[in-house]
């Protein structure tokens, strides 16, 4: 059975971020009804392609369906407040005040169902100097402090790879939308909610802040090595890189035994954690040296066997060739209209009972533009009427 | 109101991501009962940053939530847990599959107790698959979720996110799966388990990484700052720092060369003129291009010229410039901490921003076991508490 079955979604969302939240929605069974212009979510330009369709939409859209719609009209307006009057939740992610502008705002969704629950992501938020500027995933991660935290200390500022300022405001989204339909659930009251993407990285810095709020400190980037334990880094090995944490002084005799470093135990720049820490620059060019010969699954062997935790770094090909991945069903792979098979990745919530499902592919640009018309009692007359007019 | 007010919780973590899981909820309404060792307490009571002794982290993660002692290590302490378990909605842990058997106390142990709970569990790899007993660590979850791969320069080493990536993502997938859970539970009656994994959650973030190998072959790895799919998408260095700027349609482009860098030649430029081009050509031939022009004038120049004719753009600030810009005050992106001892303190407010139903982001996280009286004795009806307290079982 899925959780939310019966739960209808009005999704205005594009490109990544607004999207990531309601993937989750659809993947546990709420019935997604994605809004598109007539030239379709901006992430239907984006690459990969294959047969000249975008893999990116594929990867953020499963389970969902598509309507066209020209929210500027007139008739347009009057098919998403008769959508809404039927729904449970509104998703959107454009630059603040735009669905407002339209006259399709909370207040006016709110007069027609006043449970709904309006839930819209932007970059900076309604108020403040940075209010009206758009945001995108690399200049929220220059602002918020995290390109200046990742990296090593002697080279420029990092963006984490991934677009993190998307989904992670997607998933704090995603939370507060599940918040909010839990109350209504108990009260019968809906309500707005609002997550920033600058609001939502500073979340993650909670610990960085912290140090510079109470102690003035400044935390900048430090490479791959670890505050508390030493050595913890990224080496460089026979067939790429490979990270280790060795914790305490029992995992560091064992390590130094395994790979003959047994002078390094009575080392004193290296014989306890906190010497280990201050000369670890030194530490890492020795252990370097000593692990260059060996491929990385060779090391994961004997080092997991001692109990020191460590990982081959894995690219995406080597990924989907993982078995743990792939018994936990984090690679899925989907018959897609536009793209073909397809491998995407699958739902980390791992619900006992009421997993979530992941059938059905994303849909092709207003490919059910027509059903879902129809349900809401539209004719046949008028639903072609409307497509002549590009209304639908 | 408060939207979870009546939904009980036994917290069992003692790592980042389920604190961060349980500090969402308690944020919220619900009443969070940590669950401690006597003596010692939570893990997160002895880490950094640490003022007068104590651990402004454990301030920060243990807000509004309850603190009761009990040892787990011993039988009378598992007795009394289990009478506890009875009474709640929600049991989250983060010991791992093997001790919870060990002690009795997985999914399948505490079902008999409470068919109707929620056990959350929170760990590096799940508690299936063939890693589930492996030794784990942030950045060996980092490692095999690919986001270490796609973080770096080209051609130079993986490198690890410099916040606590993964536990965050983690904590919101536990969170969202608890409510769906809780959602479900109200719908039937049912309680379930709900698994999520560090390695998991990270691996859920690699955007169209996957898309992109399954369809073309293509392994997308760490290209420094830039995009793959649109051009220039990057980070410059200028007179006197960093600047992140974001050229991701045509028009933006040719306003940057008309506006930004005054060479309005590149807009008709054979090869430069479509994103496609540009990305093509980018960060040997394009690149430098534009970086030579750029590293003439100062971040907040290169910023306001982007943003006036509306391109994405923000100068790579530090934590403190961040925290003290002025739109951050402006939004209340940070509150207050209610500490006594530690003083005031701004911390990052959770970034939910719910009209009717706001979350409360400063109250007080708790001392060790000052909750145990209370909740013991109105949930598990002891009437021994001081003879407990003796025996340090609580």
């Amino acid at each position: 059975m899925n959780i939310l079955k019966g739960v209808k979604v009005i999704d205005f969302t594009h490109a990544y971020a607004g999207p990531f939240t309601t993937i989750n929605l659809a993947d546990f069974g709420a019935e997604v009804i994605k809004i598109e212009r007539h030239s379709g979510d901006v992430s239907r330009g984006w690459a990969p392609f294959k047969n000249d369709y975008s893999g990116y939409y594929c990867s953020f859209n499963r389970n969902k369906k598509s309507m066209t719609l020209d929210i500027t009209t007139e008739e347009g307006k009057e098919i998403i407040f008769n959508l809404v009057k039927e729904a449970d939740i509104v998703c959107s992610n454009f630059k603040a005040g735009t669905l407002e502008k339209y006259g399709i705002g909370y207040e006016a969704m709110k007069e027609i169902k006043p449970d709904i629950i309006y839930a819209s992501i932007s970059g900076f938020g309604d108020k403040g100097v940075l209010s009206s500027f758009a945001a995108y995933d690399n200049v929220i991660q220059a602002l918020s402090g995290i390109m200046d935290v990742t990296g090593f200390k002697d080279g420029m500022p990092t963006k984490i790879g991934p677009a993190i300022g998307d989904s992670y405001t997607g998933l704090m989204l995603l939370i507060g939308i599940l918040v909010a339909y839990y109350h209504k659930l108990e009260t019968g009251k809906g309500q707005k909610v609002d997550v920033t993407m600058l609001g939502s990285l500073l979340n993650m810095l909670d610990n960085s802040i912290l140090e510079y709020t109470g102690f003035g400190k400044k935390v900048t980037r430090k490479g791959n090595t670890n505050l508390h334990y030493a050595p913890s880094d990224v080496y460089k090995v026979k067939d790429g890189y490979l990270t280790l944490a060795v914790k305490n002084d029992k995992e560091w005799k064992s390590f130094c035994k395994a790979y003959d470093m047994n002078e390094l135990i009575n080392d004193k720049r290296f014989s306890s954690n906190l010497s280990r820490i201050e000369h670890n620059d030194e530490l890492t060019e020795i252990i370097e040296s000593k692990l260059a010969d060996y491929t990385r699954s060779e090391l994961e062997s004997v080092l997991l066997h001692l109990n020191i935790a460590c990982a081959g770094v894995k690219s995406i090909d080597e990924a989907f060739e993982d078995e743990h991945l792939n018994a936990r069903d984090m690679i899925v792979e989907l018959d897609d209209p536009g793209a073909g098979m397809i491998k995407l990745v699958g739902n980390p919530m791992k619900l006992s009972k009421t997993p979530p499902v992941l059938e059905k592919a994303s849909p092709l640009l207003g490919q059910h533009t027509e059903e879902i018309l129809k349900e809401m009692g539209y004719k046949q007359e008028t639903i072609d009427a409307y497509k002549s007019k590009k209304i639908v | 109101m408060r939207p979870l007010k009546g939904v009980k919780v036994l917290d069992l973590t003692d790592n980042l991501a389920g604190n961060l899981t349980t500090m969402y909820l308690a944020n919220f309404g619900a009443e969070v009962v940590k669950v401690e060792q006597p003596i010692i307490g939570d893990k997160s009571r002895i880490w950094e940053p640490i003022k007068h002794n104590k651990s402004v982290y454990h301030a920060y993660l243990n807000r509004g939530k309850k603190s009761v002692t009990l040892d787990l290590e011993r039988p009378e302490g598992l007795e009394i847990l289990k009478k506890l378990i009875e009474k709640y909605d929600v049991i989250c842990e983060s010991f791992g599959d093997e001790i919870m058997i060990k002690k009795g106390l997985d999914y399948s142990q505490i079902q008999k107790i409470n068919p109707k709970i929620v056990y959350a569990s929170q760990s590096y790899f799940g508690h299936t698959g063939p890693y589930k007993s492996r030794p784990g660590s942030s950045c060996s979850a980092q490692a095999i979720g690919v986001t270490m791969d796609m973080t770096g320069v080209d051609g130079g080493p993986p490198i690890k996110a410099g916040p606590a990536m993964g536990e965050h993502y983690a904590a919101g997938y536990l969170a969202s799966g608890i409510m769906l859970a809780l959602i479900h539970k109200k719908a039937t009656d049912e309680g379930q388990k709900v698994d999520v994994a560090l390695l998991d959650s990270l691996f859920s973030t690699i955007e169209a990484a996957s898309a992109a190998y399954s369809m073309l072959g293509e392994v997308q790895t760490r290209k420094g700052n830039f995009d793959p799919a649109c051009a220039p998408y990057d980070t410059f260095e200028t007179k006197d720092g960093y600047v992140a700027i974001g050229v991701a349609n045509e028009l933006q482009w040719q306003n940057f060369c008309k506006h930004v860098i005054e060479k309005p030649e590149l807009i008709e430029h054979p090869v430069y003129y479509c994103n496609e081009g540009r990305c093509k050509d980018y960060l040997y031939n394009l690149r430098p291009i534009l970086a030579d022009d750029i590293i003439k004038y100062s971040k907040y120049d290169i910023e306001k010229k982007c943003r006036e004719v509306g391109i994405p753009s923000g100068e790579v600030l530090d934590i403190p410039s961040i925290i003290e810009h002025p739109h951050v005050s402006e939004n209340d992106f940070l509150t207050e901490l209610c500490d006594e001892e530690l003083g005031d303190l701004r911390i990052p407010k959770l970034p939910i921003d719910l009209s009717e139903t706001p979350g409360i982001f400063n109250e007080c996280a708790p001392s060790l076991g000052q909750h145990t009286d209370d909740v013991l004795k109105q949930e598990a009806l002891l009437d021994n508490i001081e003879d407990l307290k003796l025996k340090k079982i609580v």
